[in-house]
């Protein structure tokens, strides 16, 4: 037959002439083209280094070519270019059956498949890449009637098969890894594969159908498959967050409507307008629900972030004032007690002096009671000044050169006398690198070392305590060594806290659990230094150290 | 991407070029495809076969 004599229209841009059965044709596949496309594009550029994004976007471009071919073989007239885009979908369409395969690999198991798997899973591929522009593929055109078909032999029938093996493929895996996944991910792995399986068959039905049956109308049904494909996929990403394009999808979806309604206004014939119409209007109902539904969503759940914003920063104002109440109470109450406290340790110190005249040993064995707890009352007051000043940010703090040698070497002095009373030997050494010279508020230093040796003098039964004053590259450090409890890992990482104490409180020690908060901040935050603690275990004795800048 | 993947990759994709270049090659540029005119031109499926068996 004599093509002339079939009547065919002569296609303007490829693919626009009045060869196709009906408007339908461009309906479906535009549709699923140009979203699909748009979707793939803007999943690989959120991130064109992860392997989902790339074989996602590998799938959607493949689809859009064979989609395209698709159109040009309905709509174009000429036999070369019928053979053409014929053989062109021979080779696209099984490719997208084993790009589809190794996603639903990757999506599951998150990983990339070997190098031995992505070869198995191409070999299938080679026939048909091999074959496709030989008789074997296509055997000729038929020009017995006016239909514009390609007698397929037997490599495409082949490519066919593959498609069936890797659909096969697809669900064996997606089944296996189903009964092996948590909840969440079974209802991933369920999605996915329903939706790549729908659109692989889509994708194929139309021509297998037209294949075995010579009848090609009936195949533009399935057609309809792979915008509905689009769509899914968008309903993945929205669902699951797949990709992190939440709102570029709800833009493409709203988008994908604007340009199916547009669409009626091209098609050349309006023989299909109830088909056109109903579908537009099936796909209006169905995304006008879901975003209704994801609108409805994010108000509620804002709403109830405002609800928990308000309270929160109602919590947070009542917390700050009854922060700054207890802050001002603690000073307060520090202040007050402080005065009378100063008169009871200096008149019991008057009185165990004897200024008032002489006291039997028992009176004085009482009032020396009372003037140790006077002091021991006074430095927990000084402590709960210091921390109340610390958090209100008004620790002030008078920093001057000063001799660090003499200020800890007197005060390892002073308190020698009260180790030995507890048969301790307390010794102080440096490292012969002097001089040691310190810019701080010497004050509040002393304060910290003498918290240092005391918790020592404090915490060792028997042996010694030595005080070691050392250089190095510009750090002076203070080490005070004991023979005493020592201490576990855990009690070390909680020591500096506020409150902590060691087993002190088993050993009845005493002392607030300020005293070591107060040194970390002092030397810490106010003087940029360094303190810690070093003890190799329960009964196995520590050291505290401290390290600030040479002046 | 491992080295080996990465020519596994440029194999697939020389493979894929080439096979839609030989298509447009054969049946754009040569024009090297049958044309069956009537029905009985038309290899039926044992003709097929035959043709591979060739």
């Amino acid at each position: 037959m004599d093509p002339l004599s079939c009547g065919w229209d002569t296609a303007k841009y490829f693919i626009f002439s009045d060869n196709v059965f009906g408007s339908l044709v461009y309906y479906s596949h535009f549709f699923a083209l140009i979203p699909s496309l748009i979707i793939g594009l803007l999943i690989f550029l959120k991130n064109p280094k992860g392997l989902m994004n790339r074989i996602l976007f590998a799938i959607t471009f493949l689809f859009s070519v064979w989609v395209f071919s698709d159109v040009v073989l309905w709509a174009n007239e000429k036999i070369d270019f019928q053979m053409f885009f014929w053989s062109l979908q021979v080779i696209i369409e099984p490719i997208i059956y084993a790009l589809s395969l190794y996603f639903i690999y990757v999506f599951i198991t998150k990983n990339d498949i070997s190098l031995g798997k992505k070869f198995f899973i191409s070999i299938l591929l080679f026939p048909t890449l091999i074959f496709a522009s030989t008789k074997f593929a296509l055997v000729g055109f038929d020009l017995s009637n006016c239909d514009r078909e390609v007698t397929e032999g037997p490599i495409t029938l082949f490519g066919y098969l593959i498609e069936i093996i890797y659909v096969f493929w697809i669900l064996i895996f997606a089944i296996k890894s189903y009964f092996k996944a948590g909840i969440e991910m079974k209802k991933q792995i369920k999605d996915i594969t329903l939706g790549i399986i729908f659109f692989l068959l889509s994708l194929s039905f139309g021509n297998i159908i037209g294949s075995f049956t010579d009848n090609w109308t009936i195949g533009q049904i399935g057609l309809f498959g792979m915008p509905i494909f689009v769509g899914f996929l968008a309903y993945m990403i929205v669902r699951f967050n797949l990709f992190n394009i939440k709102i570029f999808i709800t833009q493409i979806l709203v988008f994908s409507l604007g340009f199916l309604v547009l669409s009626i206004l091209f098609i050349r014939h309006i023989e299909n307008i109830q088909i056109v119409v109903t579908f537009t209007l099936v796909f209006i109902i169905t995304l006008g629900f879901i975003l209704i539904k994801s609108v409805k969503k994010e108000i509620e759940q804002r709403e109830k972030l405002q609800i928990l914003s308000v309270n929160l920063e109602d919590a947070n104002e009542k917390l700050q004032s009854l922060d700054k109440l207890k802050t001002e109470f603690l000073s307060l109450a520090s202040h007050q007690l402080r005065s009378p406290l100063t008169a009871i340790i200096g008149y019991t110190s008057m009185l165990l002096d004897g200024s008032f005249g002489k006291i039997s040993d028992k009176q004085k064995e009482a009032i020396d009671r009372v003037f140790q707890s006077s002091r021991h009352l006074s430095t927990t007051v000084e402590d709960l000044l210091n921390v109340s000043k610390i958090e209100q940010g008004g620790m002030q703090y008078v920093k001057v050169p000063f001799d660090f040698e003499k200020a800890s070497g007197d005060l390892a002095k002073d308190l020698s006398v009260t180790a030995e009373k507890k048969g301790l030997k307390l010794t102080f050494e440096t490292d012969g690198k002097s001089p040691y010279t310190v810019n701080g508020d010497m004050e509040k230093i002393r304060q910290v070392i003498l918290n240092f040796i005391d918790n020592s003098i404090k915490y060792t039964k028997e042996g010694s305590i030595n005080v070691l004053l050392s250089k190095n590259e510009g750090a002076i450090r203070l080490s005070i060594k004991d023979t005493g409890m020592g201490m576990t890992p855990e009690i070390k990482a909680k020591l500096f806290q506020k409150f902590a104490r060691a087993e002190g409180g088993k050993m009845n020690a005493g002392g607030s659990g300020l005293g070591l908060y107060l040194a970390k901040k002092i030397i810490e935050e106010g003087h940029n230094g360094k303190v810690g603690v070093d003890s190799e275990g329960m009964n196995k004795g520590s050291t505290f150290w401290m390290e600030l800048q040479e002046a | 991407m491992k080295i080996k993947s990465k020519y596994f990759l440029i194999i697939m994709s020389v493979l894929i070029l080439g096979s839609i270049f030989f298509s447009y090659y054969t049946f754009i540029l040569k024009k090297d495809y049958k044309i069956f005119y009537s029905e009985d031109d038309i290899p039926n499926q044992t003709d097929i076969i035959s043709i591979i068996k060739l």
